[in-house]
């Protein structure tokens, strides 16, 4: 099964812009999550895949069959387009049954009785739905209701499977329940999926492939982990990770070898990764970024400086700390669940190759990772 | 005296207005193949404003086998009617009967709706000046007043009724929907030197104008004097001689309403000897539309109707067929059309067209 | 369906435009909602915004009667005769000025009688411990529910002077002499027009108060008002929008309103704009009829845009967030069953004594004698006697009667299947369209008969069909015509429901379907139609009983062959025959509350459902 390509994909709703030249390739068989904020053309993207929306430019590809290109005015229609969705909502057809539901998609495949019969069952059986086959959907929990829209997705096996924020209606502890279903279903099938979501810990848990996206625009796209570690610019940075990740704006004082960044009164010299970094100029405006779990508390070896403790966030299995200098604020997370005075000093450094730095003015970042050399209060 | 003038007025006007009319006068038909042609033709379609064309429509399909649908509609909509379904070619009258002389010359036949057709059968019957357009039959709307209050006429003079003693006691049709009544406003503009003259001889002194003449006077003192609106002939007789009144109205109704009496138990009488008339005697007109579907089955009724069929209406005081051979009801004190024609004031064709509009206008703004 | 490469086709670029318009085109032929779009957008104009326009020429052509009037014109031809005919002229004041002026004034204190019953029955109803509740809630409405002119029938038997001769009311009958201003004119039309356009504000300002967060007035409690300031400065101000709302409705109802003028106004030649206009039509003059059916559309839409403006700024400030909690009933202590007695006596004065009025009358054998020797079954099922009532039979043995009912129910049933059909049709399509030009044009275009009083949407209706217009034949007389301006006047009802019905659907139940491949004939079938089964019921109850009940339209269109019990009635009455006319209009009566019942059994629905569409 092929890779879905998207390109030049733009979505124009009179003078508002929902997608902007998209270019996407969605790797077969992945678990590919498209994370962004309200607004960011993410469901805009999933509904254009279907074939619910019309893009305004651009092409969609599955492997070699096109399946909509706009200079030719070709647009197939979403049922031979092999796919299928599952609404926020699930859009389970109240006045028919569990069976009907999922049987009605096979029936417009025109299958047979027996066959039909035996697809709705082997995707009942799947999801555990069974029992419930002659009821009708609100008769049903939430999480049932989410069952059955899944099977009935699952029953006409496509090859592609499109999810909107599925799990957005469901309690906390449901929706950890059924990440571990998908991620099941997504192992056993071998159906490549692709999954709408705001929630960046979803998409971090779930996917194997990441898309970023904000206003419109494809702001990243790669692997969970690569994503958090080295985020492409400020706004990725920002989005993903839980706390955010703490960022300094500062200043470049020196950019040879060593960088040094004022932030506030900080000077901070930075030593270059050895592998191809921008260059920085002197003046150039910069924003440094440190995540909780890379700023290290007590050191006793420099380079180091002293924080006074703001608050203690504990969390059962861990502790945030809020630590302040001035007017800076950072947040660490401490590797015990201990909780340090309010307003001991501490000593604070920064976990070497894991300070990221990002331009101030365009949010890319510069360099993969830095390493703190020097801590020195400005005069 | 007057009367005869207005009727030989009456004679020579319709006499010069045949030149605008188009008159079918076929010499001699060969009424044989108009029969059966009707009876072919099977179905007779019929606007007219009358209850008891009922009567005279089954003794036609009586007498021919043919059927006859009629409908009753006041004239404003026979004219719509036809001129709408001639617009549309739609299958609508062959004949309609109409008392409003301006819609029927100046409209109607000019704009050739409609033509005026004498049968062969009646060209030498009916008298000349009744046939352009066909007249069928005349009738008089008079004055009345019941009986059971007054021994005899309260009213001796036509001027009385714009006295405060009559005030809101005149019952009459609403001129603004009976073009008849509006038709006797006009006689009476034109008669404005008899009007002047009976005012004389009513209050003794000569009358004082507000408007051009005697007549629009007259209409506008009626008008002032607030008479009550009726929608028919039957609510105003009713309103007229109804018993158990302790001070009855006077009123403006067909005569042939009369015949009503025993059956309603009205105590109802005319005006006779008011001056200077008891009324107006107006013409019902008969016409063939000019698509009709079924022609020759409209001629053949217009042939019955006016050698036959009028008596469904003749049977009953108050109505005169134009045709001479068939006699008026025996109770008639006057004795015909001609009698009639002197105590009321004839309508003229030629004078409803001559005020038509400057009546109605006229009267709607003194009526309020 | 075959595969395209993924390589663009070689080629020139004319050749890839064909393409895209060939792909295009058949993707637009394809599109059933779009297509269903145009052809009722095409219907809608046709039935709407055509005969608007229709009316407007018909008003500045010369009519074929009026050679007469206006010499070296030829008819047809564009004239501004009827212009300064209606607003310039020495007769303008009868024509126009006079009604115009006695429709402002009866509309207006009729609608501030109105609010005031409304509101208070609601208040009693809603906000305090009102004994009998349920019962008054649901026969509150009934005034509206029975024919307009059902009160003012009973009016005129009870009041009927000797004015117009004939024969006697009740109170005239037993020695009353009664002055003509009680009888007729603008004092009985206000009040039997009030008594029933109340339960408009009845329900519209009862649901405010019952929304009304108690919360505001326990604030208003604890710093120390009383009952009364309270009633006064925070209550009644904050149901303000509900008051104003209703009562701009009943405003334009009232200057549309045609059979309570012509009963009670006719016999001493009052008139308001719209019987002004129906005797112009009566007189043969329909040029002036259309300019005065121009001026009441323009007054009704003029009202219905403030009435936007107004609601639109100050949006209902009762709702609050958070569970509001149950009202708190004021308690009228000793003066409850008092309370209650009085809106019973009121309603009892309302709905049951004018019915028992007419149908007593029905049963006198000779007008104006009230004494049990002159019962008589006649007028119901007497055999015909010459002489009386021009030898009609009873109103159940008349033919005639029979023909109208039929007529009435075959009517009815037309125009509500019909404008279901549109409304469901309407609904899908303004919402699948939505943000288009095609779905708000539609959109707008199906509301217009909303500002067209019904009187003068018959006359429009007259006007535009009288004649072949291209492909359709003139309706002239046809029972078609009535049918389809029924039809056309309930287009806002219908395709108001058909949106909320759709809008509730929403749309992801039809794209589930469109995703597991079902045409869209099927999903239709399968998907949208079955889930709209319950509100199709109340689509088509309310326009078959609110045809069956209407006057004012179809007066103008009807012809002898196709008489309808309402215009039986009116008919009846014409011709004086009142015993006949009252005995019908009981008819309709019992068929419309038997409707009803049967519509609340099967739907569950209130009684008071879906008033404010017709």
């Amino acid at each position: 099964m092929p890779d879905i390509k998207l390109e030049n994909l733009t979505k124009r709703w009179g003078d508002v812009v929902a997608v902007d030249n998209l270019n996407l390739t969605i790797p077969d068989r992945s678990f590919t999550c498209l994370l962004g904020p309200s607004g960011c053309g993410k469901t805009t993207t999933l509904r254009m895949i279907a074939g619910l929306e019309e893009p305004t430019r651009g092409r969609i590809s599955n492997g070699d069959k096109l399946v909509f290109c706009s200079e030719r005015g070709l647009s197939l229609s979403p049922d031979k387009r092999d796919v299928g969705l599952i609404f926020q909502s699930y859009a389970l057809w109240p006045h028919m049954t569990v069976f009907q539901n999922i049987a009605f998609g096979l029936e417009m495949k025109k299958m047979s009785r027996s066959e039909i019969e035996e697809r709705v069952r082997e995707a009942a059986g799947w999801m555990q739905i069974d029992e419930y086959l002659q009821r009708y959907p609100s008769e049903l929990s939430g999480g049932q209701q989410q069952r059955v829209a899944l099977a009935r997705s699952l029953a006409p096996r496509p090859n592609c499977l499109l999810m909107d924020e599925p799990l957005s209606n469901l309690d906390a502890k449901l929706r950890m329940d059924m990440r571990t279903e998908l991620k099941r279903i997504h192992a056993e099938t071998d159906m490549t999926i692709v999954y709408v979501t705001h929630d960046q810990l979803e998409a971090i848990s779930m996917a194997t492939t990441v898309v970023v996206m904000k206003e419109g625009k494809l702001e990243q796209c790669d692997e969970p982990l690569k994503l958090y570690k080295y985020p492409n610019n400020l706004f990725v940075a920002d989005f993903v990770g839980s706390p955010s990740i703490n960022l300094l704006k500062g200043k470049v004082i020196e950019g040879h070898d060593v960088w040094t960044v004022q932030c506030y009164d900080w000077l901070l010299s930075l030593k270059r990764a050895p592998y191809g970094d921008t260059a920085v100029k002197n003046g150039q405006e910069v924003v440094v970024g440190v995540r909780c779990e890379d700023i290290l508390i007590s050191s006793s070896e420099p380079p180091y400086i002293g924080m006074l403790v703001y608050s203690n966030l504990p969390t059962g299995s861990d502790t945030f700390v809020r630590l302040r200098h001035e007017g800076i604020l950072l947040t660490a997370k401490l590797p015990e669940p201990d909780i340090i005075p309010t307003g001991s000093e501490i000593n604070v450094s920064f976990r070497p190759g894991r300070v990221l730095l990002f331009d101030g003015e365009t949010g890319k970042r510069i360099s993969d990772g830095t390493s703190l050399v020097n801590f020195q209060i400005a005069s | 005296m007057r009367r005869f003038v207005a009727l030989l007025l009456m004679l020579s006007l319709t006499l010069m207005l045949g030149a605008v009319t188009t008159t079918v006068c076929a010499a001699d038909e060969d009424w044989d193949a108009i029969i059966a042609a009707a009876k072919k033709e099977g179905l007779l379609v019929i606007y007219n404003p009358s209850s008891r064309m009922g009567e005279a429509a089954e003794g036609f399909t009586a007498k021919y086998g043919i059927e006859v649908q009629w409908a009753k509609m006041n004239d404003v909509e026979v004219s719509d009617r036809v001129v709408r379904e001639h617009e549309a070619k739609a299958r609508g009258a062959d004949v309609i009967v109409t008392e409003d002389a301006a819609i029927l010359m100046a409209q109607l036949l000019p704009q050739k709706y409609v033509i005026n057709y004498v049968p062969s059968t009646c060209k030498g019957i009916i008298p000349q000046e009744y046939q352009d357009p066909l007249v069928y039959q005349f009738q008089p709307r008079i004055f009345g007043y019941n009986t059971e209050a007054y021994a005899e006429s309260p009213i001796k003079n036509l001027w009385e009724l714009t006295t405060p003693e009559w005030h809101g006691k005149i019952a009459m049709r609403d001129p603004q929907f009976t073009s008849t009544n509006l038709a006797w406003f006009a006689e009476i503009v034109e008669a404005a030197d008899e009007m002047a003259a009976a005012y004389e001889k009513c209050f003794g002194e000569p009358i004082t104008l507000t408007t051009p003449n005697a007549g629009w006077e007259f209409i506008k003192r009626l008008a002032n004097n607030k008479p009550i609106m009726f929608n028919s002939d039957t609510s105003v007789a009713e309103a007229v001689g109804a018993k158990g009144q302790a001070d009855p109205p006077v009123g403006l109704y067909v005569l042939s309403k009369h015949r009503e009496i025993p059956a309603k138990n009205l105590a109802l009488e005319a005006c006779y000897g008011l001056e200077p008339c008891m009324g107006y005697l107006y013409p019902a007109y008969v016409a063939i539309t000019a698509n009709a579907a079924s022609p020759n089955a409209a001629k053949l009724f217009v042939s019955y109707l006016l050698e036959e069929g009028v008596k469904a209406w003749t049977k009953d005081l108050g109505n005169f067929a134009t045709n001479p051979t068939i006699p008026s009801h025996p109770d008639d004190p006057l004795g015909g059309t001609e009698a009639w024609a002197k105590v009321t004031m004839p309508l003229n064709a030629q004078t409803t067209v001559k005020y038509y509009g400057e009546i109605f206008d006229f009267w709607m703004k003194h009526a309020k | 369906m075959g595969s395209y490469s993924a390589q663009p086709a070689a080629g020139n670029k004319l050749a890839v435009h064909c393409e895209r318009g060939w792909n295009r085109s058949k993707r637009i032929l394809s599109n059933p909602p779009l297509l269903l779009s145009i052809v009722l957008l095409i219907i809608s104009v046709y039935l709407v915004v055509v005969p608007l326009i229709s009316v407007l020429a018909s008003s500045v052509t010369l009519h074929s009667r009026d050679t007469l009037r206006v010499f070296g014109k030829r008819p047809g031809e564009f004239t501004t005769y009827y212009l300064k005919r209606v607003f310039a002229s020495d007769i303008s004041s009868v024509l126009f000025y006079e009604p115009l002026m006695n429709t402002l004034i009866i509309s207006f204190l009729m609608s501030v009688l109105a609010i005031s019953i409304g509101t208070t029955i609601a208040w009693f109803v809603t906000r305090t411990d009102l004994p009998f509740k349920r019962f008054i809630s649901n026969t509150a409405v009934v005034p509206f529910i029975l024919p307009s002119w059902t009160l003012s029938l009973a009016w005129l038997t009870i009041f009927k002077n000797r004015t117009i001769g004939g024969t006697t009311g009740i109170l005239e009958y037993f020695g009353v002499q009664l002055p003509d201003w009680i009888s007729y004119g603008p004092l009985p039309i206000i009040i039997t027009m009030a008594l029933h356009y109340y339960p408009f504000t009845y329900m519209l300002v009862g649901s405010a108060f019952r929304d009304f967060d108690t919360r505001l007035e326990e604030a208003a409690l604890v710093l120390g008002g009383n009952r009364w300031t309270i009633l006064r400065r925070v209550v009644l101000p904050m149901v303000s929008p509900a008051i104003v709302s209703s009562f701009i409705l009943t405003i334009s109802r009232g200057i549309g309103s045609f059979s309570t003028p012509v009963f009670l106004g006719n016999p001493i030649n009052y008139r308001v704009l719209s019987t002004r206009m129906f005797a112009s039509l009566q007189a043969g003059s329909p040029g002036d009829a259309y300019m005065i059916a121009i001026v009441m559309i323009l007054l009704a839409a003029t009202f219905i845009f403030i009435s936007n403006r107004v609601i639109g700024k100050r949006k209902s400030f009762v709702t609050i967030s958070g569970q509001a909690p149950k009202a708190k009933l004021v308690s009228l202590g000793k003066w409850r069953y008092v309370a209650s007695g009085c809106i019973l006596l009121f309603l009892f004065a309302v709905i049951v004594v004018p019915l028992f009025v007419l149908a007593a009358d029905t049963f006198m054998r000779v007008p104006g004698v009230y004494s049990p020797s002159n019962f008589t079954l006649h007028y119901w099922i007497g055999k015909s006697i010459p002489g009386i009532l021009d030898g009609r039979p009873g109103i159940l043995r008349d033919a005639d009667t029979w023909r109208a009912f039929f007529n009435s129910v075959k009517l009815g049933l037309s125009a509500s299947v019909l404008s279901a059909i549109f409304g469901i049709l309407v609904g899908y399509t303004v919402v699948r369209l939505r943000g288009t030009w095609l779905s708000s044009t539609l959109d707008q275009v199906s509301f217009l008969p909303y500002l067209i009083p019904s009187i003068a949407f018959g006359a429009i209706y007259l006007s535009l069909f009288a004649q072949q217009r291209g492909p359709i034949p003139s309706l002239y007389g046809t029972f078609m015509l009535i049918i389809l301006a029924t039809t056309a006047k309930n287009f806002p009802f219908a395709a108001k429901s058909g949106i909320s019905a759709m809008i509730q659907l929403g749309h992801e139940i039809e794209e589930a379907g469109i995703i597991a491949g079902a045409s869209w004939l099927t999903r239709m079938r399968r998907l949208v139609l079955p889930l709209q089964r319950s509100g199709l019921l109340n689509a088509l109850i309310l326009p078959f009983i609110s045809a069956m009940r209407e006057l004012s339209m179809v007066v103008i269109l009807i012809t002898p062959g196709t008489q309808l019990l309402t215009t039986l009635t009116f008919r009846y009455s014409d011709y004086g025959f009142y015993h006949m006319s009252n005995a019908v209009v009981l008819l309709l009566v019992i068929v419309i509350i038997v409707m009803r019942y049967i519509m609340q059994k099967i739907t569950g629905a209130e009684l008071s459902e879906g008033l404010g569409g017709n």
